[in-house]
Parts: C-alpha cells; sequence; structure tokens
C-alpha cells in the first residue's frame, strides 16, 4: 500500500490543477519532475540514437545460425528434391539427405536455391555455392555451413543447425 | 578578426517586438539551416557505404537499403531533410518577396540568399544522381544536353561541369565531388555571410 500512497502523493503533487495554486513556479517539486522528465527523454533519445549509429557504422555481419527445423518424415522427400523451411534447405539424392544453413557467409543474405543450374545464387551479391553449400564465386569466399539431420521419436526429420557436418556427408534413415 | 564574440553576435542585444514573433520570419530560414545540419549528419554516414563507381553506387545503395542495420533510416532522412530544405529554402524566399526585403538595404543578401536557393538545388538534383540507376542516368543524361544548349558557352560549360559530353563514371565522380564537397562546403561559408548580413543590414522589411 506504501507504493500506492507514494504514486497518488506524486500525482497529486505534480497534476494538481494550476488554478488552485496561486503561485506555480513557487513548487519546485513539479518543476524538478518536468525538467528531469525532460532530461530523461533527452538523454534516452540520445542513448537511441547512439545504439542506431553504432550499429549502423558496424555493417553488415552476417545473423546468426537458423533455427533446428522439423521436415516431418522423410518418406515424403522423393530424390532429387529440394525443400527450403525457414533458413534451412533439405536436399535428397540416391545416396540420402543432407541440409544446407542457407545464410551467406558475407552478409546474412538468404541464397536461393536454382533448380536450373542446381546450385545456390545469393539474391544480395551474386556469391554461387554447389548443392553441398561449397563456395563456387562471389563475395562470400567461403562455403555455407550444412546442419546434422536426426531423426526425432515420431520419425520425423529434423536438422540442427547448431551441430555442423561435413560436406559429402549424407543422412539415411 | 575575432571570432571569440560569434555566438553573441549571433543573436543582437535589443531586438523589437514586433520582430520576435513567429509570423515575423516563420523561421523559414532557422528550419532549413537546422536540415542543412541534419542532411551533414546524415551525408556523412551515408558516405562511408557509398562508393561513386556504376559498380558500387548499385552495391552500396543497395546494401544502405537492406543490409546495413538503420541504413534505411539514415538513407530516408537523408532523402526527407534533402526535399524539405529545398521546400523550406523556396517558403522563405516567398516569406523575403513578399516582406520586400529583396529591397535596399538588404538586396545584397538577396543575393546571397538566390545563390544559396540555386546551390540547394544543385545539391539536391546531384544526389538523385549518385543513385545512378536508369532513372537517374537519364536524368542526368538530360541536364547534360540542356547545359550543352546554353547560348555560346554550352559546349565548354557542359566540358567543365561534367567532364565531357557524355554522362560516364567520370562525370558520376562530378556529381560525388559537388555533393560532398564543393556544394556543402561553398553553402555553409554562404550560410555564415548570409546570417551575418542579416544582423549587419538590421531589421527583416515589413511584417507580413
Amino acid at each position: 500500500m506504501g507504493s500506492v500512497k507514494t504514486l497518488a502523493n506524486l500525482l497529486a503533487d505534480y497534476m494538481l490543477p494550476i488554478g488552485k495554486n496561486k503561485h506555480p513556479e513557487s513548487r519546485p517539486g513539479r518543476r524538478r519532475f518536468v525538467l528531469s522528465l525532460g532530461w530523461s527523454l533527452l538523454g534516452l533519445a540520445f542513448a537511441g540514437v547512439t545504439w542506431m549509429t553504432g550499429g549502423f557504422l558496424g555493417g553488415a555481419r552476417a545473423r546468426s545460425d537458423p533455427e533446428p527445423a522439423n521436415f516431418g518424415p522423410p518418406d515424403a522427400y522423393r530424390i532429387g528434391s529440394v525443400v527450403k523451411l525457414g533458413r534451412i534447405v533439405l536436399l535428397r539424392d540416391a545416396t540420402g539427405f543432407w541440409a544446407v544453413n542457407a545464410v551467406c557467409p558475407h552478409l546474412g543474405c538468404q541464397p536461393d536455391f536454382d533448380e536450373n543450374r542446381r546450385l545456390f545464387v545469393c539474391p544480395c551479391h551474386g556469391s554461387q555455392f554447389d548443392p553441398e553449400g561449397r563456395f563456387l564465386e562471389g563475395p562470400a569466399k567461403r562455403g555455407m555451413s550444412l546442419a546434422a539431420l536426426r531423426l526425432d521419436s515420431l520419425g520425423a526429420l529434423v536438422a540442427y543447425p547448431q551441430e555442423k557436418v561435413k560436406a559429402g556427408d549424407r543422412f539415411k534413415p | 578578426m575575432r571570432f571569440d564574440k560569434f555566438l553573441e553576435h549571433i543573436h543582437p542585444s535589443k531586438i523589437s517586438e514586433d520582430r520576435i514573433r513567429i509570423s515575423s520570419t516563420f523561421c523559414l530560414g532557422g528550419a532549413a539551416f537546422f536540415l542543412f545540419i541534419a542532411l551533414g549528419v546524415t551525408g556523412l554516414l551515408l558516405a562511408i557505404y557509398y562508393l561513386p563507381s556504376a559498380a558500387g553506387a548499385k552495391v552500396g545503395i543497395h546494401d544502405l537499403t537492406y543490409v546495413i542495420p538503420f541504413g534505411w533510416l539514415i538513407r530516408a532522412l537523408h532523402f526527407w531533410a534533402g526535399q524539405l530544405m529545398l521546400v523550406a529554402i523556396l517558403l522563405h524566399t516567398l516569406r523575403v518577396v513578399a516582406a520586400r526585403a529583396y529591397l535596399p538595404p538588404r538586396q545584397g543578401n538577396w543575393l546571397i540568399g538566390v545563390a544559396l536557393l540555386l546551390i540547394a538545388g544543385g545539391l539536391d538534383f546531384s544526389g538523385y544522381v549518385l543513385r545512378w540507376d536508369s532513372q537517374t542516368f537519364w536524368a542526368a543524361q538530360v541536364m547534360s544536353q540542356l547545359l550543352e544548349r546554353v547560348p555560346l558557352i554550352g559546349p565548354e560549360l557542359q566540358q567543365t561541369l561534367l567532364g565531357g559530353s557524355q554522362i560516364t563514371e567520370s562525370g558520376l565522380l562530378r556529381f560525388y565531388a559537388f555533393h560532398c564537397l564543393f556544394g556543402p562546403v561553398l553553402c555553409l561559408s554562404l550560410i555564415m555571410y548570409h546570417f551575418w548580413r542579416v544582423r549587419r543590414d538590421g531589421n527583416l522589411g515589413k511584417s507580413l
């Protein structure tokens, strides 16, 4: 109850209509309140601008790895299929499954899989990667990582981007 | 020359009552100056990511808009501050015309103001060309052809300002140099002189 009382006192102190008070400027409490409110808002605005400018000057960076993705029962995918879920792309060939973290190492854009040319192309600056995420050309300079694949207790295929696997590794359910 | 009293002289020690009314000036010159400062700050930030070449401009503007954190915001602030500054200067000019403040003894400062209006227009246009996409490339092309048709000195003017009869990357570099260096420096020097002349010439002309 103490805090409620204090709040009520504060309100009574600061929000009283000026007409009830012959000399509003003689109430230093109100002036102090308005002054500190003003300074706080100014400080907040300054902190916000500093934060945003810092982010701007820091420039672009690859974002963190994507979340795990549940692709459901593996039987649903034919050989040669390419499926994108969030930022993970699941691919299947005759030897098994693999999952690419489709995050360009250059500036963190999401490369799309070009079905005709059978390669990943980044829409931002045109970096290219083979179907297993290996770097081919462009400003990225290195390849994309592969996510580990496991079956969960219900038999669904789940990709874990935090657990990296080598290019060429296949998952056979 | 003394600069230590500069700030004290920005505002006069005495001022008549009708001159401090907002309707005397609508603070349009002040608004334009504030926007000029905002343009300087956001422009310095944009300069970090912009490269004045055909490929550099494309990548720089793409990254600023879609990749760099808050890049879109800085770009939008710079764009809108630029448009609003031109509007503020135009309204300021109209206010001065309506108050007949271009008459002696203020005719000198009127000419400085007109020069500032023209430079601001040039800054606006050159900033637009820096985007260097098909739209702004052809805008620069049109400007180049207009310059060429100026009587007598047309081709020389075109050669001097754009570095050739065709718009190329070296033309882009000239737009860049004007937009980031020559224009702003010239503008700032004239603005300071303009302010000083307002005080020296006295009053503001007829009140609206």
